[in-house]
């Protein structure tokens, strides 16, 4: 038979046949819509999870210099920088208090870091521009507090003996957060820092950059380094990611086994009533292969309406329960249940075309 | 030599009885065969046994000269496609489909287009005086009509091999004589070889050849 003309056949049988064609829409409806309310559920908490996570800091690496030997200079974070899997590197000073200019000694102490590296990939400018060399910028934080209306005027130390001339203010976000409690300045000679702090492009990375990043700054002995890796963390999510997956594959493999065994079933009962039928087009001339296409081909196209009934009732459904399932999974799982359900005619498929057409034709 | 049977025996596979005994028969081209006997000897076994259905415990078929009754599955339903015609006792149509659908049903085996063969199903159906029924269901018409869109559906591929097991068996007088009047014709016109199986002395006077199993 041509190709079209057996997909015709299929058609004809899928409509003769109202009652089976409705049944193995139900079992497939019935199968997206379990699979995309249960396992889409399973997958957007695994992504939300693993989107907390990764905003939470697991991608942050601090390395504190508690013993101030200086290996946390503009040269280390340059080559830091350089290296694939990071983000951004700073180095941060020891805080220091400075006051506004225009008030001295007597004004409210503002903690001010001097940052090496480049401040715009973990910072944004929320007013003015970036400081040159000697210039200062205030958090939007700290622009409130000191009841500053724009970013104007000039940062001193209380001892008076450095003046920071304020260019802007900022937001710093993710691992420089804390920033946003005082202001930055960009020292004219940038000395060794105390803290570094180096954003990492993926939680995969963390261990392998953690390693680079120590050997970039190679510590000598005397060294006292305070290392606060995310590696752990980073192997939590890794793991948490990596169980809710797992939860998502049994639970899917349990739905789409359940569906398909109750196709097969359905699909078999179809070919014990149409014993007749079948016989009679072998007898006509079809093909083993015919019969087995024809089969298979009216449950596929019955799985292919219940396919999408399931998967768009699963979708709004998610929707209404504030979950948001994306659009290319209810199409995955909707061609999985086809799929599934195509799959588990061809059993009964076979026997059909293996039954002995002269025993059915000869019933009365 | 269209249909031909050589030293055929076959035994069901849970009965000891063997049936035909070395039969060798040749069926004439453009003509009618009728072939009888007691309840039991075998006549529709022979008939499945020449459409392919059933492979022959020993002996061979020969279509048009050729040994098929030993050939692969697939051989043999392309044969049965293209050069056997099945009529039934009781037409076996699709009561899901309409009565043109079921004629054009095995040219489709066929592998052939439907739009390429509904204009000669349609004249099949005119030659019977089927063609305003061609739309209806199988359960709109009546059992002589049945059995003559049963005989359009075996003529559809023009097949050199006409089979049809007790085809008058639930007709009455009329319309048997019209299938049997229809056979003949066509056995005659499209040089087929017909071979009925039948226990009916009706169709048994109206055939060119009785065998007796």
């Amino acid at each position: 038979m041509r190709p079209w003309e057996l997909l015709r056949e299929s058609l004809a049988t899928a409509m003769a046949s109202r009652v089976t064609s409705i049944l193995m829409s139900l079992v497939v409806a019935g199968m997206c819509f379990a699979s995309i309310a249960t396992v889409g559920r399973t997958a957007s908490a695994a992504a939300d999870v693993a989107g907390r996570l990764e905003e939470a800091g697991a991608r942050t690496l601090r390395v504190v210099d508690t013993a101030s030997v200086g290996i946390i200079n503009p040269a280390s974070v340059g080559l830091i920088e350089n290296i694939s899997e990071v983000t951004s590197a700073h180095a941060l000073s020891v805080p220091f208090d400075t006051v506004n200019g225009a008030i001295g000694a007597g004004g409210e102490r503002v903690p001010t870091w001097a940052v090496t590296g480049d401040l715009e990939s973990s910072a944004t400018l929320a007013q003015g521009r970036l400081p040159q060399p000697g210039e200062a910028l205030l958090s939007v934080e700290t622009l409130r507090r000191l009841r500053l209306e724009h970013p104007i005027g000039f940062l001193t130390t209380t001892d008076g003996t450095e003046q920071f001339p304020v260019v802007g203010a900022y937001r710093a976000r993710g691992g420089l957060s804390g920033l946003n409690a005082g202001a930055v300045v960009n020292e004219p000679q940038p000395a060794a820092g105390n803290e570094l702090v180096v954003i990492i492009n993926d939680t995969s990375a963390v261990a392998a950059t953690v390693q680079a990043v120590l050997s970039i700054l190679a510590p000598p002995p005397s060294a006292d380094l305070r290392v606060e890796s995310p590696t752990s963390l980073a192997r939590t999510a890794r793991q948490l990611e990596h169980d809710l997956a797992k939860q998502g594959r049994s639970l899917l493999l349990l739905i789409l086994g359940i569906g398909g065994t109750l196709i097969a079933v359905v699909v078999l009962g179809q070919v014990m009533i149409r014993r007749r039928d079948l016989g009679r087009r072998r007898t006509l001339g079809a093909s083993r292969g015919n019969l087995m296409i024809l089969v298979a081909g009216h449950c596929a196209l019955a799985s292919v309406l219940g396919a999408i009934t399931g998967t768009t009732a699963a979708l709004l459904f998610n929707t209404a329960a504030g979950q948001q399932t994306p659009l290319q999974f209810g199409i995955g799982i909707a061609t999985l249940g086809v799929l599934t359900a195509t799959l588990a005619a061809l059993p009964p498929a076979a026997f059909a075309s293996r039954m002995d057409p002269v025993t059915v034709m000869r019933v009365p | 030599m269209t249909l031909a049977v050589k030293d055929l025996t076959f035994r069901h596979p849970r009965s000891p009885d063997e049936l035909f005994g070395g039969l060798d028969l040749t069926f004439a081209a453009g003509a009618l065969t009728a072939v009888t006997g007691r309840s039991g000897t075998g006549k529709s076994t022979l008939l499945f046994i020449l459409g392919l259905m059933l492979t022959p415990t020993t002996g061979t078929v020969l279509l048009e000269e050729r040994p098929v009754s030993k050939s692969s599955d697939a051989t043999r339903s392309r044969l049965r496609a293209h050069r056997i015609g099945f009529v039934f006792q009781d037409s076996e149509l699709d009561p899901s489909r309409s009565v043109l659908d079921s004629v054009i049903e095995p040219a489709l085996y066929a592998g052939r287009r439907r739009r390429d063969v509904v204009t000669g199903a349609q004249a099949l159906l005119s030659e019977l005086g089927l063609a305003q029924r061609a739309h209806h269901r199988p359960g709109q018409i009546s059992g002589g009509q049945a059995q003559r869109v049963a005989l359009c559906r075996a003529l559809i591929n023009e097949p050199v091999v006409i089979l049809a097991d007790e085809p008058t068996g639930n007709l009455d007088r009329e319309n048997a004589a019209s299938v049997v009047s229809f056979l003949r014709e066509s056995a005659a016109q499209r040089h087929a070889t017909v071979v009925i199986a039948t226990h009916d002395p009706f169709v048994m006077d109206r055939a060119d050849h009785v065998v007796q199993l």
